[in-house]
């Protein structure tokens, strides 16, 4: 048999090698986020309370009222064990009549506050064990036992032990209770009824 | 020593990422009612005397 001659080598060559007479670039990229798991929230009753129909004189003249308080149960269910932290959105935004950090309930004749409410986490169950809540002023950077569950801080939950430091959470139950305030009745101009309005956002975030 | 790591390590994750979560989600919270300016009051034009207690309940809808 004959060997191969430099011609056949050349054809070879040429039917095997990928061309690379000419060449360019472009960057192909693919993005997105793996997250260690999912949280949902959920809340009982829909997540309203409820204080029905009142009068004027069901109203202090001169001091604030205290409704009563509101309750529902708050779950939150994550697909692994995951750090997570809790915050609120007042879509009443300054209308908060008695404390800023609490949430407003709207306003009475465009620039009268009808009052606050003011939210809490208690009786807080993690995987089956008693946590304490916790809260953040600093965005994370320390935490105390709290139950302050609202737009100026954080919420998280600690070991009882040691309520300086979140835990990582696969499910977790508490009561949510709201602590609703209505200004003085001497404070409204009650020309026709008034709707109690206050609507917040419960904000999960997870890492 | 495990635990002072766990903390600092916690507190890294969310102070460093507290505007920039993995991802959240949200549900809404409402509290609702109604104030109204009118009180109604039950006068009686006279002594009912009837047997037995049954208290008068007025309620607003």
């Amino acid at each position: 048999m004959n060997s191969p001659t430099p011609a056949v080598f050349a054809l070879l060559m040429a039917a095997c090698t990928p061309a690379v007479f000419a060449a360019s670039t472009t960057d192909v990229s693919v993005t997105g986020i793996i997250t260690p798991s999912s949280c949902t929230p959920t809340l009982s009753e829909g997540g309203v309370v409820d204080h029905g129909k009142l009068t004027v004189k069901d109203l202090d003249r001169d001091q604030p009222t205290r409704l009563p308080v509101g309750e529902m149960n708050l779950a939150v269910h994550c697909e692994g064990a995951t750090f997570f932290t809790l915050s609120t959105v007042d879509n009443r935004s300054g209308s908060s009549a008695i404390n800023p950090v609490f949430h407003g309930l709207g306003k009475v004749n465009e620039d009268q506050d009808l009052g606050s409410v003011a939210f809490g986490v208690f009786e807080p169950i993690a995987d089956s064990v008693p946590v304490t809540a916790i809260m953040s002023r600093d965005g994370g950077g320390s935490w105390g036992p709290s139950s302050y569950l609202g737009h100026a801080a954080l919420t998280s939950f600690a070991a009882p032990g040691d309520t300086s430091t979140p835990i990582a959470m696969q499910d977790l139950s508490a009561r949510l209770r709201a602590f609703t305030i209505v200004v003085p009745a001497s404070d409204l101009t009650l020309l026709d009824e008034v709707p109690i309005d206050g609507h917040a956002t419960l904000q999960l975030k997870y890492w | 020593m495990n635990a002072s790591l766990t903390a600092a390590l916690t507190a890294l994750l969310i102070v460093g990422g507290s505007s920039d979560a993995l991802a959240a989600s949200s549900v809404d919270l409402t509290v609702k009612g109604l104030i109204t300016p009118n009180a109604c009051n039950l006068p009686l034009t006279e002594e009912q005397p009837i047997d037995g207690s049954s208290p008068l309940e007025l309620r607003y809808l």
